[in-house]
């Protein structure tokens, strides 16, 4: 049995539960929505768990892999306060199965939350071995200043925590960092951020570890930030060298991680670690690439196909 | 006054296929569009949501006071989103 933790709309989810129904495989996809659509329980004081979903029941007994996708916030009409609580209460114990039973977890969700921190992934990065563009994080103006003059007036800056902010629907992307935007003292103190030589001219790779499993795509995006093209642009499978495979391999395993979403540059003959998303999207890779990735993690959850 | 970085945020759609109309098929546990069970949904770049000027214009989303917009109709098509990208 394959548990899934996710909600209804997560239509990636659907890529990896066909193919987990093509193999065989039995599976509970939990959506976590309707607290009254659910039931858990953890016997004998924490040792065993059950969930169970309409007609189908998972539990620490017979599930061999848990994908801990995108569980979601209930549907409530209560207050901001009760909302909040309720959720709290359902990640912990969501978040509690993966510490009872053997079961494969895409991924450790207590591990996805450190290895989502960008300085402890530049950290590992250079342990593993990649390159890593210049780089500061500094919430000081005049450092930004100098960081800027000694990048030759070539450096980005992007944010430090998420990018996203839920209620304006804002999105901070890379940006290019120039004479007119130099950061003021007062706005800089505000937040810390990353400061980072640019590197340029470049090709974006995005590099999709799952178990033992390296998938690499890349694209030749017209802007700084890929995210940010006119999707004009399509990605194309591709070859790493046998070095930055297994640097991508060790920074998984390192950071306690079955999958890992990595985002590389490629420039100037020499390939550059951007960043790990440790819950990253993939689908409109495999659909523009036909990269086998919900097969792998399809395997990955059965176990056959994990580090 | 706002953080540094935030001088740099732009808008960007969410990124769900909420303008489909879709449902769970609870017995195969896939999300399926309402006028075709047979058929799952593929899914499209996280931020293939990311609007350009261009796209918020043909959306209307500048023409503010025009009046209220009569409600889209959901798209009974295997296309998603902006992206549209199509299974067969």
């Amino acid at each position: 049995m394959i548990l899934i933790l996710t909600t209804k709309d997560d239509i990636v989810s659907d890529l990896v539960v066909l193919r987990l129904g093509s193999l065989g495989e039995g599976v509970l996809r939990l959506n976590t929505e309707d607290p009254f659509d659910i039931s858990i329980e953890l016997d004998d004081n924490g040792q065993r768990w059950s969930v169970v979903q309409g007609l189908r029941c998972a539990s620490s007994s017979d599930t061999t892999g848990v994908w801990y996708r995108r569980p979601g916030p209930k549907s409530l009409r209560s207050t901001p306060e009760i909302q909040d609580f309720v959720d709290d209460q359902w990640t912990c114990a969501l978040k509690g199965l993966s510490t009872i039973g053997s079961a494969i977890w895409i991924n450790d969700p207590f591990l996805t939350v450190a290895a989502e921190n960008k300085i402890l992934q530049l950290r590992t990065a250079l342990q593993c071995g990649f390159r890593v563009s210049n780089t500061v994080i500094t919430n000081e103006a005049s450092r930004v200043g100098s960081f800027y003059a000694a990048s030759g007036r070539q450096a980005v800056v992007k944010s430090l925590s998420s990018p996203w902010l839920q209620s304006s629907e804002r999105f901070v992307f890379t940006s290019p960092l120039t004479e007119n935007t130099l950061p003021g003292d007062e706005e800089a103190a505000l937040a810390p951020f990353i400061a980072q030589k640019l590197l340029s001219p470049k090709t974006d790779i995005r590099v999709t570890v799952v178990g033992d499993t390296v998938l690499a795509a890349k694209i030749e995006a017209d802007t700084l930030d890929w995210r940010l093209s006119e999707h004009t642009e399509t990605w194309s499978a591709c070859c790493l060298p046998a070095a930055v495979e297994k640097s991508c391999l060790r920074l998984c395993r390192a950071l306690g991680l079955v999958f890992g979403a990595i985002d590389l540059i490629y420039s100037e003959d020499q390939y550059y670690f951007i960043e790990i998303n440790p819950n990253g999207e993939w689908a409109w890779i495999e659909h523009q690439t036909s990269l086998d990735i919900s097969g792998a993690i399809a395997q990955a959850l059965r176990g056959s196909n994990s580090s | 006054m706002q953080p540094y970085i935030l001088n740099f945020a732009v808008k960007r759609k969410s990124h769900t296929q909420a303008a489909l109309a879709t449902t769970f098929d609870a017995e195969s546990q896939v999300t399926v569009l309402i006028d075709q069970p047979h058929r799952p949904i593929v899914a499209e770049p996280s931020y293939a949501g990311v609007r350009t000027k261009k796209q918020d214009i043909e959306k209307g989303d500048d023409m503010k006071d025009t009046g209220p917009k009569p409600k889209p109709k959901p798209k009974p098509s295997p296309r998603t989103g902006l992206r549209g990208i199509k299974i067969d």
